[in-house]
This record gives C-alpha cells, sequence and structure tokens, in this order.
C-alpha cells in the first residue's frame, strides 16, 4: 500500500498552544513506622495485663474509632500564589494548612553537572556549604570549587564529586485526610488517589495505606486475627519412655537440649 | 495559516496487524494468605500464654492456616497458590516452578473491587480478563488542567481503552477470570542444616507471534512458613524443650520441634 501522509500544523484550539506545565509536588506524609504491626512494647503491655490486670495498651493500624485511616497530602507548590484544586477519589479532606518550613538537605554531587537539583520546591535558599572533600572523576582529592547562590539556582564554579548541604524555605500546604471504610466493597476499601489541578497542568498520588489493612475483615479488632489459629496439643504420645518419678532431666539453658 | 507537510510513503507489510494482543500475567494468591499466616498478632500471643500456663512450652504453638505441612518428621511440603491471568482462556502456556512442583490448571473466576487510575492515557491495562463494570470516582481532567466530560469507553481484551486521553479514577468492579495452579516445594532436613531464607519463584513462558515470551514471579513466602522451617529438628530427630515449675510440680514437657506434636507430658513432685 502507498499513499500520502498529510500534517497540517496549527496550534491546538483547546489547549490555546501551551504546554502543560508543571506546577507543584505532591506527597503524602508518612505513616506511623510502627502502622499495622504490633511492636514488642504492646506484646510486653499485653502480657503485662493478661498476668497483673495492667490496662490494655493499643495496637495502631492507623485508623480511628470509626474504622477511618487517617492521613495526610502535602502540596508544594512552586509559586506559593499557585491558584490549584485538590481532592479525593474516596475520603474527605481537611481544611487548608499553610506552613513555611526549613530544610536542610545533602546533595550529592557527581562531576557531570555543576547545578545542585532540590527535593523540595525552594522559596529562598538560605545557606549551602561543602561536607566533607571533593573529588574529580579520578577519586583524587580536589579543593571544593566556590558555589554561587543566585536566586533559587545553585551553580557550581566546577563540577566534582562531593557532598554539599543546602538550607533552603518551602512552602507546604497541609491537608488532613481521612478515608472511610467503602461499604460492601470486596476488598480495596480504603484506597484513593489525590489529585490536584490547576491552569495548565494535573498531578495525583495514590495513596499509601496502612500495612496488612487489606487483610482485615469487617469488624476485626486491630492486631487480633479474625479467627483462633492456635492448633492446641493432639493426644499423639510418642518419644521418651519410662518411669517419670525417677528421672531427673538437666536442660541446657541456652541451647534447651537434655544434658542429661 | 496552517502550513502543511505531505510525506508520500509505502507502507510495510504489518504481521500484526490483524492479530490479537497476547499477554499473561502472574499473581500469587493473596487470598489463600489469611492475614494469619503474617507476623505473630494478639491472638498468637494469647494462645501462646494459655499454652504455658497449661504447663506446655509456648513455642510448640503453630499457626493452623500456616500453607506448610510436614509430609515426616525430616520432610517439608510447603504449598502457595498462583494465579495466571491470561489475555484469552486457553492461550497455551507453561510454568516452571525451578525446584517446585507445579500442578493445575484449575479454572478460576475471582471477585474483584479496586481503582484504576486513567493517568492521562487513552488506554489502561488491567492486566487480566475482566467481566465488570467501571465508575468514575473522579471527575475527568486533561493534561491542560480543565475539566472534560467523561470519554466514552469500553472495556475489552484486558484494558480499558477510552475515546481520549484524561486523567481519572475508575472503581473497578466485577469478576476476573484465569487459572490457579499450586506450587509445592518439597524440603527435607539435611543433617542439623536449618531451612531459611527460602525463596520461590515461577516463571510462565507463552508464544506471542513468532516469539516466546517470559513472566517471572517472585513469591511472597508467608512468615509462618519460615518460622516452621527455621524451628526444624536436625534429621527427624525428637529435641526436648525446656520445663515449667509450678509450686507444686515440675511439668516437663517432650515436644518435637518439626511438628509441634507434644510427645509427652510429665509431672514431677517437687520436694
Amino acid at each position: 500500500m502507498t499513499g500520502e501522509l498529510v500534517i497540517t500544523f496549527a496550534a491546538p484550539a483547546e489547549s490555546g498552544g501551551r504546554d502543560p506545565v508543571d506546577a507543584l509536588l505532591l506527597e503524602q506524609a508518612e505513616m506511623g513506622s510502627y502502622s499495622g504491626h504490633v511492636t514488642r512494647g504492646q506484646i510486653v503491655g499485653w502480657l503485662r495485663s493478661m498476668m497483673y490486670g495492667y490496662e490494655e495498651p493499643e495496637v495502631d493500624c492507623g485508623l480511628d474509632s470509626d474504622g477511618g485511616v487517617n492521613t495526610a497530602v502535602l502540596v508544594y507548590p512552586y509559586d506559593p500564589a499557585l491558584a490549584y484544586r485538590l481532592a479525593l477519589s474516596h475520603g474527605e479532606l481537611g481544611e487548608l494548612v499553610v506552613e513555611e518550613v526549613e530544610f536542610v538537605e545533602l546533595v550529592h554531587l557527581t562531576p557531570d553537572r555543576t547545578t545542585a537539583d532540590l527535593k523540595y520546591p525552594a522559596q529562598a535558599i538560605l545557606a549551602a556549604e561543602w561536607i566533607g572533600d571533593g573529588y574529580d572523576g579520578t577519586g583524587a582529592a580536589v579543593p571544593v570549587p566556590a558555589v554561587t547562590v543566585d536566586g533559587l539556582e545553585i551553580t557550581l564554579a566546577r563540577p566534582v564529586y562531593g557532598a554539599l548541604k543546602v538550607t533552603y524555605r518551602v512552602v507546604v500546604h497541609g491537608y488532613a485526610v481521612t478515608l472511610p471504610a467503602r461499604e460492601k466493597a470486596l476488598d480495596n476499601r480504603w484506597s484513593s488517589v489525590a489529585y490536584a489541578w490547576w491552569d495548565g497542568g494535573v498531578k495525583w498520588l495514590s495513596l499509601e495505606l496502612p500495612d496488612g489493612i487489606n487483610n482485615m475483615e469487617e469488624g476485626q479488632p486491630c492486631g487480633w486475627s479474625s479467627t483462633g489459629t492456635a492448633r492446641y496439643p493432639d493426644d499423639e504420645i510418642r518419644g521418651p519412655q519410662g518411669d517419670s518419678a525417677s528421672r531427673e532431666i538437666i536442660v541446657d539453658y541456652c541451647t534447651q537440649t537434655i544434658k542429661t | 495559516m496552517n502550513p502543511s507537510l505531505t510525506i508520500p510513503f509505502q507502507a510495510l507489510p504489518d504481521a500484526t496487524a490483524d492479530r490479537p494482543r497476547v499477554w499473561l500475567e502472574l499473581e500469587q494468591d493473596r487470598t489463600a494468605l489469611p492475614v494469619e499466616t503474617g507476623e505473630a498478632n494478639l491472638t498468637d500471643l494469647v494462645a501462646m500464654v494459655n499454652l504455658a500456663r497449661s504447663g506446655i512450652p509456648a513455642a510448640t504453638y503453630r499457626k493452623t492456616v500456616c500453607p506448610v505441612e510436614y509430609l515426616d518428621e525430616s520432610t517439608a511440603m510447603v504449598t502457595l497458590p498462583i494465579l495466571v491471568w491470561p489475555s484469552v482462556l486457553g492461550l497455551p502456556y507453561s510454568l516452571d516452578g525451578c525446584l517446585a512442583e507445579i500442578s493445575g490448571p484449575e479454572l478460576v473466576e475471582i471477585d474483584r473491587d479496586f481503582d484504576l487510575v486513567v493517568g492521562l492515557a487513552d488506554r489502561v491495562d488491567m492486566g487480566l480478563l475482566f467481566d465488570g463494570t467501571a465508575t468514575w470516582q473522579t471527575p475527568c481532567i486533561d493534561r491542560h488542567g480543565r475539566r472534560v466530560a467523561p470519554p466514552p469507553f469500553v472495556i475489552e481484551d484486558g484494558q480499558v481503552v477510552l475515546d481520549r486521553e484524561v486523567f481519572g479514577v475508575l472503581r473497578m468492579t466485577g469478576r476476573a477470570k484465569g487459572y490457579r495452579h499450586q506450587w509445592r516445594l518439597e524440603i527435607a532436613a539435611v543433617d542439623e542444616n536449618r531451612v531459611t531464607g527460602l525463596r520461590g519463584s515461577v516463571i510462565a513462558s507463552y508464544q506471542d507471534g513468532d516469539t516466546l515470551a517470559t513472566k517471572t514471579l517472585d513469591l511472597e513466602i508467608p512468615a509462618c512458613v519460615q518460622d516452621a522451617l527455621a524451628t526444624c529438628p536436625d534429621d527427624g530427630k525428637f529435641q526436648v524443650f525446656g520445663s515449667v515449675t509450678t509450686v507444686e510440680r515440675q511439668t516437663v514437657v517432650y515436644y518435637s520441634t518439626c511438628t509441634g506434636h507434644v510427645l509427652e507430658v510429665r509431672y514431677e513432685r517437687q520436694d
């Protein structure tokens, strides 16, 4: 088959001829490190409660008393005045809380670049200092180059291997998030996607849930199995025989093996 | 002015033009790995304390739903179910369980309920044959940040195919069709070596046109299997574990650390 492919150039009318604009960074606040896990401290607490009647400690599954997941979404707009909207595919957003925070970041530099990229959008760079020595491509120590901070850009006089400690100011928009369990859902009962859109683009973030939460059955208390799982000893009798009254057994405390 | 560029072309014969897309996905069947197979929880703790209180070492406690069984005192069998999602039922494929045997297949239809993110795309792979409904959970937004009308879409060939590219989230509710196999690994205790760091994987191969395609799945071995195998005895010999002393008598419990079975309980009077 032969033919002609005709390409007509025209600015897309509906986009106004503009490219999409990257204008913000979306992030989820970290879950508690032990969400969804029974910690040793909680086990000790439970032993205390079972043996001595102390109050039972609670296990943190990342759920509130209504069975919803609580977390937070953080928005880092490149321009603090950016007009954007944030929403969730499932769940509720709390009120906007605006904070200005100082971040300290260790930037690792390689000889293929003379600028430093920061993780978060800086509103102002407050300081940049070398940590340790600089090295060239052969691994030989070289003097660290001069660092110039111009607005939001960090430029090195020449490229080196090295680590630069940068202190900078960031504007963060925080939103509390509550994810109720979907009724009648077979699984993925709390799953949700946060998405932000503005004049020029859209970004989204699938929210992470506490460990093990999708394995929990409805109404199951946190930290417990839905069903008993103990296999209690059966009646099977094998192994050592003889008159127990005449036996003296010495067990090695460390290896738990019989010594005599 | 809208200038035009005209490019004459001669199309090459396309061997794949009329051929349906062929794919295959592997998944570990987590519905067969209930939460009880994971790390210890408070239910386990209470059961273990109750065992200890009744004079039986808590270490004899075993989770009943753990996918490991002992064929004899020195041989264990670990069984994990695998799901195969082919592009079409009846697609020829073979599975290699590496050191394990693979049994099956068994045709399955499994209820599924999940979010599908349409991330500025006009088609999204689900990786499984899906028969069900899809409902928009969000407004649709184009890449320039404007809300647009939700485009029509169809669910076909393991994909959601939309009329045009948008961002949005679909809630998928329905049934997935595929095959279930059992991955069975037999483990023999050798001398005094304990089995630890167990790994498993499955390799699927299938024909995609003239190409032999493969997919690999690394299996998650439940923590209870690792626990059970780590305490397996040396070559089937019974081991004795400790004693429990109460005020009036000493209780010695003999049990197999491999099976967890109590072998004998002795009560010795304290003089």
